[in-house]
């Protein structure tokens, strides 16, 4: 129907395995959600799981869920991995690409 | 007796107090159907010729006939009453009028199927197959009740106005946000999107073009795929959350066409929970893999009984070979050689060779928006529902078709037996 994008909201795309399936992701970016309660800090508290590079444009959403800024050559995977390991964190995932049908 | 022997061929009128060649009609009962009559005629047939006299049966069923018609070549006359003849003064009529008389019963409407007069829509194989027009002449739908949000890769428009014939009715499609490029302007630069919103909410009965489903919907349009139709967990979650804000502010109950799907992840589920929380139904393609598993968001419809995953069908009712298919699948429509509406300047779409304006195409994405329109019929003619009993509605109105559960669900939809 069309060609996969090479870029995403003008961030690279890129592909990987995860959970047993082949994804396209969008590099330097993940999805980070505390466990509740939420705080006004949590955008504080979750930068201190994360490398001294990432940022956090924007507040939580209305789903507790913040979007991290890494540089692009960060593997967000392993990051991933790490992150769920921790106490205070519900959930973290790539930012997922997928398509019209 | 032939209840419909002399029953007027009339087209639905959207006045609420509706008439027939000027006179009141009246919804009854005859003979334990609920029917529509003309007030104040009745039809009677002799076994020989014979024409009632004006004045006729007015002491045995308490009316007096004003008027007795001609009798017609097949010796069908018309007592005139001038009044509403209620259910049992009309069977009255029939047991007094003697031996001679073969029957008499009041004049009752029939419906011509509300065959609409777009250009092409001769050519919508698919409306017909899901019974459509007979459903229209049940519910054409309504404005106040329900929000159908489509989102997509956007709808017509130039210089910030809708621009398509077809999709460029103001009061019907509101535009939502684009969260690709993060302003509200939701362009179609693809042609994707216009032809799902074509294939659910095109106008109708304008003369040209196509037939939308979902005939009197009020549509949001919220853009999610770009140029290339890739869209992410992210603009699929603030697309839904936004239309759950959209149709709370409006007071709408919310129905969410996803013709989309990618990969599970708990971004997604989110976001597909808040819209099941807040009442909203979900319908979303089952995906085109040829047969493997059911994407998501369509396949959370086991967890979520306001979720919806539709696979497609061909022309024959048989599963579309691109469609895929699980335990998840919910329904299956019409989603082979689907003609709709593309935008009227060049998109990506024209690229690969469709044309504009308007072209077919084929898709479980095509599937989707007859199942969501279906649902707005639905909901707009029964507000009190929830989402789950509309979903059930669908299903358990929907005609069996070939193959198992996992490939077709509970079958086709049937949009008459849903709308009954």
């Amino acid at each position: 129907m069309s060609q996969s994008s090479t870029e995403f909201k003008g961030h690279p795309v890129r592909e990987t395995s995860y959970k047993g399936r082949r994804i396209r992701y969008v590099a330097g970016q993940l999805f980070v959600k505390l466990k509740a309660p939420y705080r006004e800090n949590n955008e504080s508290r979750i930068l201190k799981f994360l490398p001294e590079d990432a940022s956090i444009q924007q507040p939580p959403n209305k789903l507790g869920w913040v979007v991290v800024d890494l540089p692009e050559d960060v593997d967000v995977i392993e990051i991933i991995s790490r992150l769920k390991d921790h106490k205070e964190v519900e959930s973290a995932e790539p930012y997922l690409l997928e398509s019209a049908l | 007796m032939s209840p419909t022997s002399l029953a007027a061929t009339a087209t639905q009128e959207r006045d609420e107090a509706r008439t027939f060649q000027g006179r009141k009609l009246r919804r009854t009962k005859w003979k334990g159907v609920e029917v529509e009559v003309v007030e104040g005629l009745l039809a009677y047939r002799y076994k020989q010729k014979k024409e009632l006299e004006t004045g006729f049966a007015s002491n045995a069923i308490g009316a007096q006939a004003l008027r007795s018609g001609k009798l017609n070549a097949l010796g069908i006359g018309i007592l005139d009453f001038g009044e509403s003849l209620a259910e049992e003064r009309a069977f009255a009529a029939s047991e007094i009028l003697g031996p001679d008389v073969l029957w008499a019963e009041p004049v009752m409407l029939d419906y011509g199927f509300a065959t609409p007069n777009d250009q092409f829509f001769s050519q919508q194989w698919a409306l017909k197959e899901i019974k459509a027009e007979s459903a229209w002449d049940l519910w054409k739908g309504a404005s106040e009740k329900v929000i159908l949000a489509i989102l997509d890769s956007g709808i017509p428009l130039q210089n910030k106005k809708l621009s398509h014939t077809d999709l460029g009715d103001a009061k019907r499609f509101h535009l939502g946000h684009d969260f690709i490029n993060n302003h509200d302007d939701p362009t179609d630069d693809h042609g994707h999107g216009t032809h799902v919103a074509g294939i659910a909410a095109a106008q109708v009965d304008n003369q040209v073009g196509v037939a939308g489903l979902a005939w009197n919907t009020q549509v949001l349009v919220i853009k999610v795929f770009n140029t290339n139709l890739d869209g992410s967990n992210e603009v699929f979650m603030n697309g839904v959350l936004s239309a759950i804000e959209y149709a709370k502010k409006s007071r709408k109950h919310l129905i969410i066409n996803y013709s989309g799907g990618g990969p599970p992840g708990d971004l997604k589920h989110d976001a597909v929970k808040q819209a099941h929380d807040s009442g909203a139904l979900m319908v979303a393609a089952a995906g085109n893999d040829y047969g493997c598993s059911i994407r998501h968001p369509a396949a959370y419809s086991t967890e979520f009984d306001s979720v919806i995953a539709v696979g497609a069908v061909n022309r024959n009712r048989e599963r579309a070979d691109f469609s895929n298919r699980g335990p998840e699948m919910t329904v299956v429509a019409p989603g082979v050689d689907i003609l709709s509406t593309m935008p009227d300047y060049y998109v990506t779409a024209n690229a690969s060779g469709k044309q504009t304006k308007y072209d077919r195409w084929e898709g479980t994405s095509m599937a989707t928006p007859f199942v969501a329109a279906l649902a707005a019929l639905i909901w707009s003619k029964s507000p009190g529902m929830t989402a789950a009993q509309v979903c059930r509605r669908l299903t358990d109105t929907a005609d069996k078709v070939t193959g198992d559960t996992e490939e077709v669900g509970s079958g086709i939809i049937n949009a008459r037996k849903a709308l009954e």
